[in-house]
């Protein structure tokens, strides 16, 4: 009896989170002069999309989003991993590197954003995808260190002793044997810092133009001074949430572990 | 194969000592076995033997060469640890290779290595597993076999047996000991376990807080312990240890244990323990040594009579634990015995075999 | 840190190569056994420090690069005459940038908008993230689908998230009016009017937030011991004083956790705001970030905007250092 009302909860809330999203991907399958009737599928068209893509390139911005994104957390991975594993394993820095690695998570973005806008600028970086994946790289990089120093303590000492008494030096221990073993650990910080640079505003905001506007972007840019053009917007709402839905449906147990281990562990 | 020495080794964290001055030569093909309780040191110095850990000073020689700025990766030593370290990601014949393939050993001579020692230790058809779907024991085989193939200079082992049943663990200690006796490796082994010790090893080296108590056959350290700690350590049950003052009279010496008992010493130990008549000591002997009275009285037989508290058969021997002047006594008995709970029991203590400590060192005297 | 470092370099300068299988004559040893004092004792630097700063060194290189420089610079620029006009960081103005935005009303009234927004935000994040966790503690069917369900929002950027909400409360339009005009209430200008504007935003901010917190307090509450709970089923405690006396005392570490990260999320909110309302009405949800931003690029002051920000800094350590000796002082 007490379950049916955990249950009842439970949908509720699932209800809530859910409805606001379930309309807007309704909206974007209805016809644009339909956008706002309120009743529930007044009919079904795919134009949006197309001319979402078509007049507006939104189909750039998503390329640019993924190689950003890619490429951004392709860079920090290997470095997240040999930092998280020497603090893990070799205590650099004691506390106090881990504390200041995390603490640069505290910084509010708008502390970094002018001073790398100003550097940028006169680097000739702005408008430039490749500076904003260096962008993402090392905002994502404590975050991923984070989470692969917490993965790292979990897997005992004792394998790298047996690789470097078998002959391996510690170079070749994380390589051949650490780094195998965290393959699940890996998955799980490389999904999450892929997420994390393809919903970034702030710093693509300020960092790129229209030419090399990445999806976020993109999306403010359809509220205009005349208001929201609201089929164009439902429709790249429901475009820039894709790729994640795909992640999420082959990896949902990697975010999971990957977003509760530095917190519960 | 190769002789270790350890000189003057120190390990200290800090300023917190763990290891305090430790002094051992190994001989080539030896077996020997490092025990003690934990936190002991015992780990602590394997792992520098390893070159896991570094030491603080002193030096440690592996066939005469000084190792300390040698990194693990170039001693040539092989090691088993207790929760056996075995790749996860790959098969048992990939973990057993590994050494040698990171020596870029030709892959027909690992494949024929490996097939050799899965031989030796009857997991052949286990080499295309992965460690996941081994048993224990069988996972205990592949971290040997690991340590077989390389034919290194010296085996370490840390407690590998500490993760099996005792059962299995009895069974792998068999095959440890023969295992050694087939490839004649120089051997060093941690354990916690002083059956270990004793069945494993040709020396065994008790350490306690960081530093060596005795080092000695098994034998030895049972008939002759140096310390009330390698006498209560060694052997199972422990030893009885009694508060007992040492008296003389007529050219007799006497343990007076309480007001109404007395024990004679034996005649041979006169000179050794005259010095301490009138002083306080502590009388040790083993369940063993304690039985009941048959026939004649012997020399050197002391004979007791003591309530009984507890009776523990055991099978092949049952143990009694009696109440000596307020202190437990186990003796060993027959299974046959009448003990029981509350009755006084007749019995007669072999002093020949009597320990004395003397309580502001803690040495036998 | 710096000493560790070179001290290390040095004995790999004074032992070789670390790769070296030449053996060492022991005095090498003894020698730089006794090279480092430190409280009257002597610690030999052991090659493993030596290798863990080689792991460390390329990520700590790029953090600094990218993070550390640009955070100094920033630190410049908030003593500086720099704006987008006159492009130039010298000569220094002293703390003419701060004195300016600390005397700025306006600064002071998004500051305090802040502090009140983050409070809100997370105290709601938290007590309904607590009942969601506590709820999904209690299920085993359909456990799989509701963590995925709970993941959704998490996934989506926080400018989708204001987009959706504003077609959503669109005052004409919009469906949430649309159905409260059926019901026969009368529609609001939800993002518009002064008087709704920042509850609606921080709402819009909980929807999206309160999954992270649920999630986090979930795998807390699942990885408690049962035992205590046993203990004290069988001691006769109901449910509720279960609850207050065994799961929120151990929950606490992880909760402490949870809401200094909400915290710290929350103090710096920006997108949000950007795409939900810019501020308005007037400056009814001028946040921090937000007025920093635009200070700095459509007032054109960047030296202001680096010293706002640095004030919205020293409030989120002030703030993360005060909850963190709270919540440790609590625990004795």
């Amino acid at each position: 009896m007490k379950r049916v009302w955990v249950h009842v909860g439970l949908i509720a809330f699932s209800a809530y989170i859910l409805l606001p999203i379930l309309w807007i991907i309704r909206t974007s399958f209805v016809p644009e002069s339909m956008s706002y009737s309120s009743s529930l599928m007044p009919g079904f068209t795919l134009d949006n999309f197309a001319a979402l893509l078509n007049r507006r390139n939104f189909g750039n911005s998503l390329l640019r989003s993924l190689i950003v994104s890619l490429g951004a957390t392709l860079i920090a991975l290997p470095f997240a991993a040999a930092t998280g594993f020497a603090f893990a394993r070799y205590r650099t820095g004691g506390n106090l590197g881990r504390f200041l690695v995390l603490a640069t998570q505290m910084l509010p973005a708008i502390v970094l954003v002018l001073p790398t806008f100003t550097i940028f600028r006169s680097l000739g970086l702005t408008n430039s995808i490749f500076g904003l994946m260096i962008v993402y790289a090392a905002l994502n990089l404590p975050f991923l260190t984070w989470i692969l120093m917490g993965f790292f303590e979990g897997i005992p000492v004792e394998l790298e002793w047996a690789a470097m008494i078998d002959g391996a030096n510690p170079w070749t221990a994380f390589w051949r044997v650490v780094i195998p073993v965290s393959l699940p650990g890996l998955a799980s910080a490389g999904i999450l810092g892929f997420i994390m640079a393809w919903n970034e505003f702030i710093f693509a905001l300020i960092l790129t133009g229209p030419a090399t506007a990445t999806v976020p972007v993109s999306l403010a840019a359809l509220q205009t001074q005349n208001g929201i053009r609201i089929a164009d917007v439902s429709a790249g709402v429901v475009l820039a949430v894709i790729p994640l839905a795909i992640i999420a449906r082959y990896a949902q147990r990697f975010i999971v572990s990957g977003l509760t281990f530095g917190a519960v562990k | 194969m190769a002789q270790v020495s350890l000189r003057n080794v120190v390990k200290r964290y800090e300023l917190v000592q763990v290891v305090h001055n430790i002094n051992l030569e190994i001989a080539d093909h030896e077996f020997v076995v490092l025990v003690g309780p934990s936190g002991c040191g015992k780990s602590t110095t394997l792992r520098m033997l390893a070159g896991l850990e570094e030491i603080s000073s002193g030096e440690i020689y592996i066939d005469s060469r000084p190792v300390s700025s040698v990194p693990p990766w170039n001693r040539d030593i092989a090691m088993v640890f207790q929760n056996y370290a075995l790749y996860p990601h790959m098969t048992v014949a990939e973990n057993m290779g590994f050494g040698l393939k990171l020596r870029h050993v030709p892959k027909s001579e690992i494949q024929a290595r490996v097939k050799h020692a899965a031989d030796i230790l009857g997991i052949t058809n286990l080499l295309d597993r992965r460690p996941k779907a081994l048993s224990g024991g069988q996972r205990q085989r592949v971290a040997m076999g690991r340590a077989l193939v390389r034919d290194p200079k010296v085996f370490l082992f840390d407690e590998p047996l500490s993760n099996l049943d005792a059962k299995l663990r009895v069974q792998m200690r068999t095959e440890i000991k023969k295992l050694h006796q087939r490839v004649n490796t120089t051997t060093i082994y941690v354990t916690h376990d002083q059956v270990e010790a004793m069945t494993l090893a040709d020396r065994v080296v008790v350490m306690n807080g960081g530093r060596i108590e005795q080092i000695g056959p098994p034998q030895e350290l049972y008939h002759a312990p140096k310390s009330l700690f390698v006498a209560g350590f060694v052997g199972s049950p422990g030893m009885n240890f009694v508060p007992a003052r040492v008296e003389e009279s007529n050219g007799s010496l006497y343990l007076s244990i309480g007001n109404r008992c007395r024990l004679a010493v034996p005649l041979a130990r006169t000179d050794r323990y005259g010095p301490f008549v009138g002083r306080m000591m502590t009388f040790g002997i083993r369940p063993e040594h304690i039985s009941e009275p048959s026939g004649e009285p012997q020399s050197g037989m002391a004979p007791l009579e003591l309530p009984v508290d507890v009776v523990e058969p055991m099978g092949a021997e049952t143990l009694v634990h009696c109440n000596l002047d307020g202190t437990t006594v186990i003796a060993c008995l027959e299974p046959s015995t009448q003990a029981s709970p509350g009755k006084p029991i007749k019995l007669v203590a072999d002093m020949n075999h009597m320990h004395l400590i003397d309580p502001e060192t803690s040495l036998v005297v | 840190m710096k000493t560790d470092l070179s001290h290390a370099i040095e004995r790999v300068a004074v032992t070789g190569d670390l790769d070296s299988t030449a053996p060492e004559t022991p005095s090498t040893s003894i020698q730089q056994h006794h090279r480092k004092p430190r409280n009257g004792d002597f610690k030999r630097v052991d090659r493993w420090r030596l290798i863990g700063w080689l792991f460390a060194l390329p990520g700590l290189l790029l953090l600094g690069l990218t993070i550390g420089i640009p955070l100094i610079y920033s630190f410049v620029l908030s003593f500086s005459p720099y704006t987008l006009v006159n492009q130039k960081v010298l000569p220094l103005v002293g703390l003419a940038n701060y004195v300016r935005v600390l005397n700025d009303p306006y600064v002071w009234h998004s500051l305090i908008l802040t502090l009140q927004y983050t409070a809100v935000t997370v105290l709601a994040e938290f007590l309904l993230g607590l009942g969601v966790a506590l709820l999904l503690n209690r299920v085993y069917t359909g456990r799989s689908i509701y963590f995925m369900i709970l993941a959704v929002p998490l996934a989506i950027s926080p400018v989708s998230v204001g987009l959706i909400w504003r077609l959503l409360l669109q005052p004409n339009l919009g469906i949430v009016n649309e159905v409260i005009r059926s019901l026969g209430g009368t529609g609001v200008d939800w993002l518009g009017s002064p008087d709704y504007a920042f509850w609606t935003v921080a709402f819009i901010d909980v929807w999206q937030q309160v999954s992270f917190v649920a999630l986090i307090l979930t795998a807390g509450l699942a990885a408690l011991p049962k035992e205590p709970y046993e203990a004290a089923a069988i001691d006769g405690a109901r449910s509720w004083q279960q609850f207050i006396y065994i799961t929120l005392p151990m929950l606490r570490p992880v909760a402490a956790i949870v809401l200094i990260i909400q915290m710290i999320n929350e103090i710096r909110t920006y997108d949000l705001i950007y795409v939900l309302t810019k501020g308005g009405p007037g400056v009814e949800t001028e946040l921090l970030s937000f007025l920093t931003y635009k200070k700095a690029f459509t007032g054109l002051a960047v030296n202001e905007g680096a010293a706002s920000a640095f004030v919205l800094l020293a409030a989120t350590m002030l703030l993360s250092v005060l909850s963190f000796v709270l919540i440790s002082r609590n625990k004795q």
